[in-house]
């Protein structure tokens, strides 16, 4: 009898301590549900958070983009009928002093059109609207190429151009016409700061990156000014402005649309004795180019 | 005679693009928007038009895919100021096909153009 009662003693404590047991495992799980809920909720919310930011960020980028539009339209179009019209009256028989006129005319209206595309650049460089074309790029035969495009420059001053690339070199990444931009840049800077000499362009492989490198037996410049060079508007001596030209932005830009490569830009000099610009991309593969 | 009909807001630059290919013999027909070169290029039947791509009122873009839509055979080439890949990607993609003369032109560079392009 006892035994009996003891068993069914058991029996319900049993039953109850599972019923509790499970009621307890229901409510926990109702807990937990909830919780995983809320989390799934807040998730969701930074989620959308994120992706408002997201358009945001790429409503400012548009808005960037079609200001810069606007701002090379507008800088442009009056150059459109300045250019044209005087090349017009520059195909008709002028006297000398007319002649001279127009012939100034003419100059500085095509100085105002570098500095405005210069002055584009470097805004658009800048606020990192420039769009770059991503493809696979031959450094050796782009360096044979601006080398070929400045030779009439160096034939002008009576100095020697010549390009140093092996026949093949391994691929970069990049846009080819940026790229150029800036070899062609760096040699005409090498020519127009060389009255004697030569300028030499050379192509190499490093470990992991190609360098190019452009050395002249120009003009050369101090130390001081070495680290100052990549900055816009700095043309080292304010004379040298006067006697060279030059918008004084051009290796601003260079500087940036390496960087915008992966890249690293520098410059070596000896002031009488010449400079040497250099710059490095990293090999295909490893390019880091900001584009979309 | 070879018949080019040249669109663009500006009054200067319309002048200036008439005067330079009239003299090289070419016949021009000038319109000063978008929906003027819409209304005229069927009854004109251009051999080329230049469009200029931003205009107020109906863009260069808008025209060219209207022109395309009506007469998929009408050369067109877009005159612009910005450099080539600067638009909208899509209008990258659709300028792809197109030719397109870049602003400031010398007029020997102009003429060199539209040369190449209607060759």
């Amino acid at each position: 009898m006892d035994l009996v009662y003891y068993f069914v003693v058991a029996l319900a404590a049993l039953l109850f301590a599972t019923t509790a047991l499970m009621v307890l495992s229901i409510r926990r799980t109702r807990e937990l549900l909830t919780q995983v809920k809320r989390g799934e909720e807040a998730l969701m919310r930074a989620h959308q958070r994120l992706k408002s930011a997201h358009e945001e960020l790429k409503s400012v980028d548009k808005l960037k983009t079609d200001f810069m539009n606007i701002a090379a339209h507008e800088l442009k179009t009056p150059l459109v009928p300045m250019v044209g019209y005087l090349h017009l009256i520059n195909r008709k028989k002028l006297g000398p002093e007319d002649r001279e006129s127009l012939d100034i005319a003419l100059r500085n209206t095509k100085r105002l059109q570098r500095l405005v595309d210069d002055i584009l650049d470097i805004a658009k460089l800048e606020s990192k609207v420039m769009k770059f074309r991503v493809e696979d790029v031959q450094l050796a035969d782009l360096v044979r190429d601006s080398v070929a495009g400045a030779r009439p420059f160096a034939g002008e001053k009576g100095i020697t151009l010549k390009a140093v690339a092996p026949r093949r070199l391994q691929l970069v990444h990049g846009d080819p016409g940026r790229l150029a931009q800036v070899l062609t840049n760096l040699i005409n800077n090498a020519i127009k700061f060389t009255d004697r000499g030569n300028v030499v362009v050379e192509a190499r492989a490093r470990r992991g990156d190609v360098a190019v490198e452009v050395r002249d037996t120009g003009i050369g410049i101090a130390k001081e000014d070495i680290p100052k060079l990549f900055t816009k508007f700095f043309q080292a001596e304010t004379s040298a402005r006067r006697k060279y030209g030059g918008t004084g932005l051009g290796l601003a830009i260079c500087k940036e649309i390496v960087q915008a490569h992966g890249g690293k830009i520098w410059a070596d000099s000896e002031p009488g004795k010449g400079s040497t610009f250099s710059f490095s991309l990293p090999i295909k593969g490893k390019a880091l180019i900001t584009t979309e | 005679m070879v018949k080019i009909m040249a669109v663009d807001d500006e009054p200067d630059i319309i002048r200036l693009l008439t005067r330079i290919l009239k003299r090289a013999g070419y016949e021009v027909v000038a319109c000063s928007s978008g929906e003027e070169c819409l209304k005229k290029f069927r009854a004109e039947k251009p051999d080329l038009i230049l469009l200029d791509i931003m205009m107020p009122g109906m863009d260069g873009w808008h025209v060219y895919k209207r022109i395309k839509e009506i007469d998929e055979g009408q050369r067109v080439a877009f005159l612009t100021v910005l450099g080539v890949p600067e638009p909208s990607r899509e209008a990258m993609i659709e300028m792809g096909a197109a030719d397109y003369i870049m602003k400031p032109f010398t007029p020997d560079e102009l003429l060199k153009r539209v040369k190449a392009i209607l060759k």
